[in-house]
């Protein structure tokens, strides 16, 4: 098993002009990542301009593929986005800390916004039956794969910032509703999102000492820790979002 | 085919060491990387005190390159000595502490307490004398100068290597005075000032605003560098900016250095180093090259 190979791309389908689905092939030598993990890709055919790898959440996998929930941010993924079947890219991962299993008897509530839901995938699938989505986004185009988390058999809730599906409105708004209808009893929530939104998240759960682990994204050079290029300041001290992270207990703030 | 070098009493099995700052204390590569193939190991830079660094954003990635102010971030010495350096001593490779401080005293009292423990000791004079306004120690020959010379008087058994500022208006001038000031090496170059800023909200990219370019970016101008001290010094010369592969080490020899080190290029590639003595391998076999050193400053001018 190394946690550094390489692998080929077996499909790229584009949700939309941003937003695509990487599967890859996984090779029996890659070793199996857990939910909130993430890999360093290694953008294919483009030497030394852009330089560095970039960070993904895993998705999904099994034991023969390995899926990516990409949005086009920049140069990086645009070429990743361009890229197609048969090609190979290297990885390395999985890599950080995930998110850890709920507790005997607490009910798992994911929160996410936008692209969170990448990170929080894993989390439905594992532990969907029981728990509770709630899934925002700035559009109705932006709630993808109300499909699959469907299929999960996850009790959902979805809310746009501009109105356009379901209620208007934050996962926030979703979150003190959950709680007026005591749907938070004995929860313990799994954020992922923009930093607006789970730094709101954060205040929520320690004015209301609930349980919770939320994933940071940051920009990364090496991912293992060595070049502290990552670091947050979290709690007072800067911890690494690439190996102390990226899920960080709510405890730790 | 005899791949050894030696930079003062550090005898290495291959000239390819690790750049300080890329590769952590070591053991967050030997996933990758068999240490016990390296020239040398040169861990992330030790102040007395453990030190948080800078907020983030730290890093910024530019064409063929990165920037980054990571604000020296680092265990300090005594977690290291307690930690870190009983555990790299598993391996047979040579270690070598780099250094870092924001007083004069703080450079030699480092120096004096790692002197003997590690077999080498790299002195970083790019850091903002507090004493003196936040001017860089290298920026100076008069502090330049201060700063090799405590560090000589404490350093007794390890080696000693003064790692050099880009930002020089002579970094032959610089290498000199670190010569004449007793070092047994000088490592170059250390990171490029540099600057990125976002359009949008007309923001700098890095918290700190300014940071040092690496990559390949910058390696043609650390190979001018190297080249511009090598004919005037007697002392080695570690060379290093943007060295990704075999051949890019190489150059580096032969613009007159007699090791390498390789930074950047392992967040890249976990296994650059590995991949890097093999490439130099290669080469000198292809080339029926029997002593690595021969190539040290064989640049072919006429």
């Amino acid at each position: 098993m190394s946690r550094h190979f390489s692998a080929e791309i077996t499909d790229i389908r584009q949700l939309s002009r941003e937003h695509f689905i990487l599967t890859l092939h996984r090779p029996p030598s890659a070793p199996e990542p857990g939910p909130g993990q993430f890999f360093l890709i290694r953008l294919p055919r483009c030497g030394e301009d852009p330089l560095l790898r970039r960070p993904f959440s895993i998705f999904d996998w099994d034991e023969g593929k390995l899926r990516f929930f990409i949005r086009v941010a920049g140069k990086g993924t645009a070429i990743l986005a361009g890229s197609g079947p048969g090609e190979r890219i290297d990885l390395i991962g999985p890599l950080g800390r995930g998110y850890p299993e709920p507790s005997d008897g607490k009910r798992p509530v994911m929160v996410s916004g936008g692209m969170g839901i990448a990170s929080l995938f894993p989390m439905i699938r594992e532990q969907g039956k029981g728990g509770l989505l709630l899934y925002g986004a700035r559009t109705s185009d932006e709630l993808h794969l109300l499909d699959e988390i469907g299929a999960t058999g996850i009790e959902t809730e979805t809310i746009t910032d501009d109105g356009s599906s379901g209620r208007k409105g934050t996962v926030l708004d979703l979150l003190h509703d959950a709680v007026q209808s005591g749907k938070m009893e004995g929860a313990v929530v799994y954020g992922c999102g923009p930093w607006g939104m789970l730094h709101s998240l954060l205040g929520f759960l320690k004015e209301n000492r609930m349980e919770g682990y939320l994933s940071l994204e940051e920009r990364m050079a090496c991912g293992l820790g060595a070049c502290m290029g990552c670091a947050k300041e979290i709690g007072g001290r800067m911890l690494r979002v690439c190996l102390e992270g990226p899920v960080f207990s709510v405890s730790e703030f | 085919m005899d791949l050894s070098v030696r930079i003062g009493k550090i005898q290495m099995k291959n000239p390819v060491m690790t750049a300080s700052g890329t590769f952590g204390y070591g053991g967050e590569y030997s996933e990758f990387v068999d240490l016990d193939r390296l020239g040398a190991i040169v861990v992330k830079g030790l102040s007395l005190q453990a030190r948080e660094g800078n907020p983030s954003p730290r890093i910024w990635e530019t064409p063929c390159g990165m920037i980054n102010s990571i604000g020296l971030q680092n265990v300090g010495l005594d977690a290291f000595l307690k930690e870190k350096l009983p555990w790299l001593r598993r391996f047979q490779t040579p270690v070598i502490a780099n250094i870092l401080g924001s007083f004069p005293e703080e450079y030699s009292n480092l120096a004096r307490r790692l002197d003997g423990e590690v077999e080498g000791i790299e002195v970083n004079v790019s850091c903002p004398n507090v004493r003196k306004g936040g001017i860089l120690f290298s920026s100076t020959p008069e502090s330049l100068k201060e700063i090799v010379g405590r560090v000589r008087d404490s350093v007794k058994q390890s080696t000693l290597i003064i790692k050099l500022s880009p930002a020089t208006s002579d970094i032959g001038q610089d290498a000199l005075l670190c010569e004449k000031e007793g070092a047994d090496a000088v490592s170059m170059i250390n990171t490029i000032p540099a600057l990125a800023i976002d359009t949008e909200t007309r923001k700098p990219r890095l918290s700190n605003i300014t940071g040092g370019l690496s990559g390949p970016a910058v390696k043609p101008i650390a190979l001018k560098m190297v080249w511009d001290s090598y004919r005037r010094l007697r002392i080695p010369i570690i060379g290093m900016g943007g060295i990704t592969c075999g051949t890019d080490a190489i150059e580096f020899m032969l613009a007159g250095a007699t090791a390498v080190a390789v930074g950047t290029a392992n967040f890249i590639n976990p296994s650059a180093t590995m991949d890097i003595i093999s490439g130099i391998e290669a080469y000198a076999s292809e080339k029926g090259i029997r002593k690595i050193t021969e190539l040290t400053g064989g640049m072919q001018c006429s």
